[in-house]
């Protein structure tokens, strides 16, 4: 997929269980079942690494469903044993604001489920465009921006 | 900087003092000890501080799959072995302990946040480790470095700059020396930390 596709998938719905695409001015929160994750209450860098994944970083859309989105995911994680720790928010039209030399890294696309409506994706774009950092390297710094953005909510 | 200063130490009182022979041996004695002090002290602070990133680095051995909930996979113990061999090349430069953060890529980071600035050393392939340098506006990173080569200068510059300043701040107590002389007397003050 090229760069321009990866773009042009936040500007039409991506599932039929999605109520709209994922606007600029929404919140879109990150359920964390790790502490490795978190150190003097802030949320490490490493937690985001997943963005660089093929399918993305599961997130949930604040004002769709969100309360029942998470249980949905609580219910998953209880299951494998996992101990829910927390939720961190960030503002979707900053997370799209994220860029190097001029290309955008960061698409938030809604990938909604059945029994989970609100969720959606963050999607890295970073194996598609140049930038002046290598691909390891930015991987570094996409998810230290990314931290910093779900910090500072 | 031992023979330095005990050699500047030992010519200034030679030449205001009068019994040569017994000020220099009490204010040589003096300066080894506030010297060897000097040294124990920073290197049992520096290598406490930098046990507090070998726990942590140890706890990833433990790590189990899935272990972050989202399919999180551990370390491989090469990576961890390979971090506290670098932990150890750090240790001996005197330099602020990092932290360690790991992912659910299994890799492990080191890291140090100083104000706005910020060094991530990322450890994921053996052999091998990316940077990431944010320092103001200037953002600088380079892939696939080879752990048992010299760090790169860009580092370098970042330690030089941020991580070093305590340990310049001890040299420069000890470089501040008051020393009083009284006839027939000799006393010697030294302002270390």
């Amino acid at each position: 997929m090229s760069y321009q596709e990866i773009l042009a998938l936040e500007q039409s719905k991506q599932s039929s269980y999605s109520p709209s695409v994922v606007d600029d001015e929404e919140f879109v929160g990150r359920a964390l079942f790790t502490p490795n994750h978190i150190k003097d209450g802030k949320i490490l860098p490493a937690a985001f690494e997943q963005i660089m994944s093929p399918n993305g970083m599961s997130v949930l859309r604040k004002g769709v469903n969100f309360d029942v989105s998470l249980a949905e995911i609580k219910k998953i994680m209880i299951a494998k044993q996992k101990t829910y720790e927390r939720c961190v928010f960030a503002h979707v039209g900053s997370i799209r604001s994220i860029q190097c030399d001029d290309n955008r890294l960061i698409c938030v696309i809604d990938t909604s489920r059945e029994n989970i409506i609100g969720h959606a994706d963050l999607i890295s774009t970073r194996k598609v465009i140049s930038c002046s950092l290598g691909k390891k390297s930015l991987n570094l710094y996409i998810r230290r921006a990314v931290a910093r953005l779900f910090n500072k909510s | 900087m031992n023979s330095l200063a005990t050699s500047i130490v030992k010519t200034f009182l030679i030449t205001t003092c009068g019994d040569s022979d017994i000020s220099t041996s009490i204010i040589k004695e003096n300066i080894d000890i506030n010297m060897n002090s000097l040294k124990i002290e920073r290197s049992i602070t520096t290598s406490s501080l930098f046990d507090n990133v070998r726990i942590e680095l140890s706890q990833y051995r433990s790590l189990e799959e899935d272990w972050d909930g989202y399919g999180g996979v551990k370390p491989s113990n090469k990576v961890i072995e390979e971090v506290d061999f670098f932990i150890s090349k750090l240790e001996k430069l005197f330099i602020k302990a990092p932290d360690a953060m790991v992912s659910g890529a299994g890799d492990i980071s080191l890291y140090w946040e100083i104000d706005n600035s910020y060094l991530e050393l990322n450890f994921k392939e053996e052999g091998r480790y990316s940077y990431l340098i944010e320092d103001g506006k200037a953002i600088l990173g380079k892939d696939d470095n080879l752990i048992f080569a010299s760090l790169p200068q860009e580092i370098e510059d970042f330690i030089y700059k941020y991580l070093k300043q305590d340990i310049n701040d001890s040299i420069s107590k000890f470089n501040n020396l008051t020393i009083i002389n009284t006839p027939n007397e000799l006393e010697t003050k030294s302002l270390i930390a």
